[in-house]
């Protein structure tokens, strides 16, 4: 049955059917063909996977993002970004990461991160001269410090499922998170220099008092934001709504910029982007169900319990395991199926969990960049206006980079575990 | 004679049952589902297994008792908001302050009440196998020690989309916040809300007791755990087969309440401790006051059920 | 056919203005939940599950015509090497798959929905007969969707071929 569904999945992809359709068709054959579903299942669980409120906030960003960037809004934060860095090689592609990096301090999200950061800093980079494909992949790669940087929802569920810490967990991913937006931008810097993204102007603090005067209003957006969530008035979701109310009254009547013709285009964008991910994230739901049902994860996980190696070893198969899971299925139900399988061969092999949850948050986020189901590529693709496929060759580097960071995290415990021992 | 057992229990169909529930595999929903499952292959001498699927993999607990009425799922444990979407008496379970102790809740629904409420969950093509005691709902909160209702007043508390939890801290002074539980724990961290109405599995499961500094053992109201079963595949079964099952789960249902539930609160009351969340026993709470308090719900709700709250008012002792 | 194509575009452009009106009706009724806990400190119960019923709405309304914006990811890598009758041939067995596809997700959807004429929302007690609607209204607009683009890429790929 599984190499059925899988051979499916093949085939239509390779027919152009829409990858929405392609998962919920082949899994609604495999499941007649197999009878180990109740078909009322298709609809009921597109609707349950919809219906959640941590979901909204992704199409607000996407919104917000719209907002900002007809209403003016992310020309000024660009222009007083270039005006700091814009001397830099690679100045604004770094900004973007690091822009990634403190609103994954606010999300717990991966896709929301994308779809927040993105949706200003697309247009931004490819404003200053840097390859639309690239400037997407760099916050699709970005996006992922979004489940590593405190707060985290996968960590809560991961905590949640494997019985322990959630504040340990969350301290236990500061220092890689940073790690991961810093390797992050290795590339970027090489990749700037390759291609000899053109600098755009000489660092002048007049300039830079110019912009920022001019910017205020612009700038203020992040801080209320960030001071929002965590003065504790709003949840991350509701502070995508703020960004939506707040850049449709900067841009309305101060920058003036938004019409009424102007904001029918941006609802109108957003809706058919949201529409078009949603489907895909309710029929890959469905595949997951099934996926969950014929118990594949669950068989995958208990082949690598039984397998006498040595840690290492483990380890790697293990990483292999969750980067091909991480293919197909979302992070939350991978943690929920493999965390209490490979759990207890880890903790045998000497392994501290809080330490295995990290790795292995990562090592799934890593499946957020890669088809057939990768939210944060789709979200990157969308909100940077460009197929999806061709950010596969931009992703690559990013993608050996965050497998190279799995390693290395899992091989320096130190980083992870070592400062959650240092705060007790 | 191992191998002798297994080809005759192969030559029986094998029943196998999908058994989903919400929690972690290590809390009391999960123990008693381990021992469930091992007891029923045993008896059955394997003509009938359980797969289980712990940890909301099969969906929230809403989904999945949508999923056993579709068949889908055929038995999970789910607490009774969930069940009372579709048979909506259960939802007097929900009225606070509703039962003297756990006996008293004992007698109730294993009496004419567990019966109403299994005829009324028949209608809609559920079968109630058992009921469990959840928890007792508890006042947490991360601002100050709660013994009187003039305590609570104006903090933020966080409860279930159900409108006698609403009513409830309504009727308390409270402002009741609906948010989804998987922003609870960083809401109460980050302040945007105060306080919620923990049983102890969530105190526990969704480590809210990391972020919770007081918890008042206020006995807010009564959660009770279901196990349900598709309807259809419950009557499809065998009878030698059917008695079984149900041997084996007025057993696991004995030892649940015997020993997997009282060691469990006692091991949660002690780990809350240690991690530095102040406990307000019962005792030095002014619950008298908190009942009056909380008399507007039943003036609000109480015609809705009919004469189901006299009759379970007529059990208290 | 150009009767069906003016029909389809007519339709879509009501579609269209119903999804921005329930868009915009998110936002508000989040941001209405915000002000009034921050504020007044107390807020509606209901307005959150609203929003997410909206979304739903929005989701299976603007998958419709998200068809006509290409919005619809796929992989074509494949297709877009393929001469022009073998992309005919693809294109009219996608299009019959994903009918196929969305004519389950109607009966299905039917199915549940009158599974669930006694079903209410937690918060609203919104039948949620009302909230299940969407599927197959959604899945039938998509249907109507992917018969006329398929009809516009046939259209196309001969104009292509007779130009060249
Ligand atoms: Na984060
Ligand atoms: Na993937």
């Amino acid at each position: 049955m599984t190499i059925l569904l899988f051979g499916l999945l093949v085939i239509l992809f390779f027919m152009n059917v829409p990858i929405a359709i392609a998962l919920g068709l082949s899994t609604v054959v495999v499941v007649i063909v197999s009878g180990t579903l109740e078909l009322s299942t298709l609809p009921h669980r597109m609707f349950t996977t919809l219906d959640s409120f941590p979901l909204m906030a992704a199409p607000f960003f996407i919104l917000a993002g719209k907002i900002m960037e007809h209403g003016g809004i992310s020309e000024k934060i660009i222009n007083f970004a270039s005006s700091l860095v814009g001397h830099m090689r690679g100045g604004l592609a770094h900004v973007s990461i690091v822009a990634c990096m403190f609103f994954a301090a606010l999300s717990g999200s991966a896709v929301a991160t994308t779809a927040a950061v993105g949706g200003i800093l697309i247009p931004a980079m490819v404003k200053a001269g840097y390859n639309r494909e690239f400037a997407a992949s760099v916050q699709a790669a970005g996006g992922t410090t979004g489940v590593i940087i405190p707060p985290s929802v996968p960590m809560v569920m991961f905590a949640v499922t494997a019985g322990v810490s959630v504040s340990d967990l969350f301290i236990a991913g500061i220092v890689p998170g940073i790690l991961v937006g810093l390797s992050l931008m290795v590339w970027t810097y090489i990749y700037s220099v390759r291609k000899d993204v053109k600098i755009t102007s000489k660092l002048s603090w007049s300039k830079v008092k110019t912009s920022f005067l001019e910017s205020i209003l612009a700038i203020l957006m992040p801080i209320i934001i960030l001071g929002g969530i965590y003065g504790g008035i709003f949840t991350p979701t509701e502070a995508s709504v703020v960004a939506v109310v707040y850049g449709l009254v900067i841009g309305k009547f101060v920058y003036k910029k938004i019409t009424f013709s102007i904001l029918k285009k941006i609802l109108l964008d957003t809706i058919t982007v949201v529409s078009a991910l949603s489907l895909i994230i309710a029929s890959a739901s469905f595949f997951g169900f099934y996926l969950t049902i014929a118990r594949i994860p669950h068989e995958l996980g208990l082949w690598i319990s039984q397998m006498e190696l040595p840690t290492l070893v483990i380890m790697g198969v293990i990483i292999i395991l969750l980067l091909i899971v991480g293919m197909f299925m979302d992070e939350i139900s991978a943690i929920i199926i493999l965390t209490p399988i490979l759990l207890p061969v880890v903790v045998a092999a000497g392994i501290d969990p809080v330490h295995f949850g990290l790795v292995m948050i990562i090592n799934l986020a890593i499946g957020l960049l890669t088809p057939p189901v990768g939210l944060s590529l789709f979200v990157a693709a969308k909100v940077g206006n460009v197929n999806h496929e061709k950010l596969l060759k931009p992703l690559l580097p990013f993608i050996i980079i965050l497998v190279i960071d799995v390693i290395i995290l899992f091989l320096l415990p130190q980083l992870s575990i070592g400062i959650v021992d240092l705060t007790k | 004679n191992n191998s002798k057992e297994n080809t005759s229990a192969e030559t029986k169909e094998n029943i196998v049952l999908r058994y989903g529930y919400a929690a972690p595999a290590t809390d009391p929903s999960g123990l008693v589902a381990d021992k469930i499952a091992s007891d029923i292959s045993e008896e059955t001498d394997g003509a009938m297994t359980i797969e289980l699927f712990p940890g909301s993999q099969l969906g929230g607990e809403v989904e999945m008792v949508e999923q056993v009425r579709a068949g889908t799922v055929d038995v999970a444990f789910v607490t009774g908001g969930a069940v009372s979407n579709f048979v909506k008496e259960i939802g007097v379970l929900d009225m606070p302050f509703l039962f003297d102790d756990l006996d008293h809740a004992h007698r109730v629904l294993t009496g004419e009440v567990g019966e109403l409420f299994k005829e009324k969950a028949e209608a809609e093509g559920i079968k109630i196998l058992t009921y469990m005691d959840f928890g007792i709902g508890n006042i947490a909160n991360v601002k100050k020690d709660v013994k009187s209702v003039e305590d609570l007043k104006g903090m933020k508390m966080r409860t279930l989309e159900n409108d006698i939890f609403i009513d409830t801290f309504k009727a308390l002074g409270t402002n009741p916040v609906p948010i989804p539980f998987p922003e609870l724990y960083t809401s109460m961290q980050q302040g945007v809300v105060d306080g919620t109405d923990p049983v102890n599995v969530t105190m526990t499961g969704g480590k809210l007791y990391e972020v919770t500094k007081h918890l008042s053992k206020v006995g807010l109201n009564y959660r009770v755990g279901i196990l349900v079963m598709n309807l259809n595949k419950y009557n499809e079964l065998d009878e030698d087969i059917q008695s079984k099952l149900n041997d084996v789960i007025s057993n696991s249902t004995d030892y649940y309440h015997e020993t997997i539930y009282p060691e469990y609160e006692a091991g949660a009351e002690k780990l809350m401790k240690d991690n530095g969340v102040k406990i307000i026993e019962k005792e030095d709470i002014d619950i008298e006051e908190f009942k009056k308090a909380v008399e507007p719900v039943y003036e609000k709700h109480e015609a809705k059920f009919g004469d189901i709250i006299s009759k379970i008012k007529a059990e208290a002792k | 056919m150009y009767l069906y194509h003016g029909f389809i575009q007519r339709l879509n452009k009501a579609t269209e203005f119903v999804t921005m009106f329930f868009l915009i009706m998110m936002v508000v009724l989040i941001f209405v939940q915000i002000v009034s806990r921050v504020i007044i400190g107390s807020s509606f119960s209901w307005t959150e599950e609203v929003a997410r019923y909206l979304m739903i709405w929005v989701a299976f309304l603007g998958a419709g015509f998200a068809f006509q914006y290409g919005a619809h990811m796929s992989i074509e890598v494949l297709f877009k090497k393929l001469n022009l009758n073998m992309q005919n041939i693809f294109q009219i067995i996608s299009a019959l798959l994903c009918t196929l596809f969305f004519l389950l997700l109607i009966v299905k959807g039917i199915e549940l929905i009158k599974g669930s004429i006694n079903v209410y929302s937690p918060a609203l007690k919104l039948p949620m007969v009302i909230v299940y609607a969407a599927i197959p209204i959604g899945a039938f607009l998509q249907i109507l969707n992917v018969i006329d683009i398929t009809w516009k890429f046939l259209k196309n790929n001969s104009r292509g071929r007779t130009n060249e």
